[in-house]
């Protein structure tokens, strides 16, 4: 069922990959379009550290969550939101990927996605 | 108190300041302890949050939120870290924790060098995060603590300790209200109140006030022999050159004009700061690197991020490690209260802290005009 949610997003112009993952860096459930194999893992890692250190930002800045974690790279984009506690849903998209569009979807979805997990 | 506290798993010893390691230690569950000269202390956290503070040197104690903002206020000091997992967390709460009933305390009643007496405050488990809970009848203790009302507490060799901004000491401790807990229950430490920042008065060349009220006169035109000119005669006539329209762009795409004559970087880095700030919505703009903000304008003190903000840039670098990515652009911290943007300037970094409401790509048009971004863009490094 989370697949199918996944799938919903997977299909939006731009977007590659989206995948839910844990704050220990676990992915949970993905689908995408790129061939990464072991690196998967590396990057939900990662991503997972990266949204550790901007939490920290936000409660520096006064803020329990954060909203999202955008970052833009030359060839990709990664955009990283917090769904509940220790869970994150990750996209990783083209650079010219519908960053509002992506936003819409995830508001519209948001509520199902959290009952899911 | 110490040796009554579960040994855990020792993970190392560091030397950092208490908010350095603080801000590190998201996930940490387990015992911060701290020895300086004859003074040793501690402080529990789970995942990353203090929920118990002590510190003793001789007979002077400081506990709860007078030990944390001691510790805080500390610059570096030497650490070791110990974990624990849950049942060692549990014991070293119930250590710190009373007795049911809580107003008949076996812990230790602490004699001060003053003479006074002073009850060891306790946390409990179902506390909210960061509540440091004073058991009944502390307040009647610590009246007792000191036999002159003023006095400041002393080593054991007579020695004032250090009073850091915030520290209250001769204060008994309060049940923290949940307006006065930092947004994940972390005790806030309290800091001095600083002035806003106010530009510089700037002041231009100072004319006597004749030259300024003499009208100017018009002078008739004389040409290089002192012998008077027609009007227009003598004036330079320029070729008229084919020149494109004015809201073409005079340079070829993807490419950005040089640098004028004697506009560095720290000028350049004003100018650029000066045109985000005035943009409707940002608040505060910075340029930081190695560690240290280099220049700051702005309502927000965005300065004193610059050491997680460098975190964070390194776990998006670590993105590049991973998948093919490019070099990064831009990353965007997007919270409830507005943005934090960070790019890459020159060697440095720019941060913009914005509201909610900033029109994001007004910001983005002006950080693709920065020539090192450009030119990051065309080389692809």
């Amino acid at each position: 069922m989370l697949k199918k949610v996944l799938q919903r997003f997977f299909s939006l112009v731009g977007v590659t990959t989206v995948m839910v993952i844990d704050s220990e860096g676990r992915v949970i459930e993905e689908v995408g379009s790129d061939a990464m194999g072991s690196g998967k893992g590396q990057l939900a890692a990662v991503v997972s550290f990266l949204m550790a250190e901007s939490g920290v930002m936000a409660i520096h800045l006064g803020q329990k969550s954060l909203s999202m974690v955008f970052v833009e790279f030359y060839d990709r984009c990664i955009i990283s939101v917090p769904l509940k506690e220790d869970y994150f849903l990750v996209f990783l998209t083209r650079p010219d990927a519908n960053v509002g569009k992506i936003q819409y979807e995830l508001k519209k979805n948001q509520a199902q996605l959290l009952s899911l997990l | 108190m110490m040796e009554l506290l579960p040994e855990g798993s020792p993970i190392g010893r560091l030397q950092a300041s208490f908010q350095w390691v603080l801000a590190h230690t998201s996930r940490f569950r387990g015992l911060m302890t701290v020895t300086m000269g004859e003074g040793e202390g501690f402080i529990l956290i789970d995942r990353g949050k203090p929920i118990g503070c002590f510190f003793q040197r001789g007979e002077n104690i400081l506990r709860g939120k007078a030990a944390y903002t001691y510790f805080m206020g500390l610059p570096l000091v030497d650490l070791s870290l110990r974990r624990y997992n849950a049942e060692e967390l549990g014991i070293a709460i119930r250590v710190l924790k009373p007795p049911e009933g809580g107003a008949t305390l076996p812990a230790r009643e602490v004699v001060v060098e003053s003479g006074g007496k002073e009850v060891v405050p306790v946390v409990l488990p179902d506390a909210p995060r960061g509540s440091v809970i004073v058991p009944e009848g502390a307040e009647y203790h610590k009246e007792e603590r000191r036999e002159t009302p003023g006095e400041e507490p002393k080593g054991p060799a007579g020695q004032e300790l250090p009073v850091y901004p915030g520290m209250e000491t001769e204060k008994p401790l309060e049940r923290q209200e949940e307006g006065s807990k930092g947004p994940s229950g972390i005790i806030e430490p309290v800091y001095p109140e600083e002035e806003p920042w106010k530009p510089p008065e700037q002041k231009g060349p100072e004319y006597p006030d004749e030259e300024i009220q003499r009208p100017l006169e018009e002078e008739e035109p004389v040409s290089h022999d002192g012998e008077k000119m027609a009007p227009g005669e003598g004036e330079p006539v320029y070729p008229v050159l084919d020149m494109p329209a004015p809201e073409e762009s005079a340079y070829p795409e993807g490419e950005l004009p040089g640098y004028p004559d004697g506009l560095d970087n720290e000028t350049l880095g004003h100018l650029l700061m000066g045109r985000i700030l005035r943009l409707p919505g940002v608040q505060a703009v910075s340029i930081f690197g190695r560690g240290r903000s280099l220049l700051s304008v702005g309502n927000a003190d965005i300065g004193s991020l610059v050491l997680i903000a460098e975190d964070i840039l390194e776990a998006a670098k670590g993105i590049s490690t991973v998948i093919n990515t490019g070099p990064l652009l831009h990353l965007t911290l997007q919270i409830p209260t507005g943005n934090l943007i960070i790019t890459p300037y020159f060697n440095e970094y720019l941060c913009i802290f914005t509201g909610p409401k900033v029109n994001l790509g007004q910001v983005r048009k002006i950080l693709k005009e920065i020539p090192a971004r450009s030119e990051t863009r065309r080389n692809g490094t």
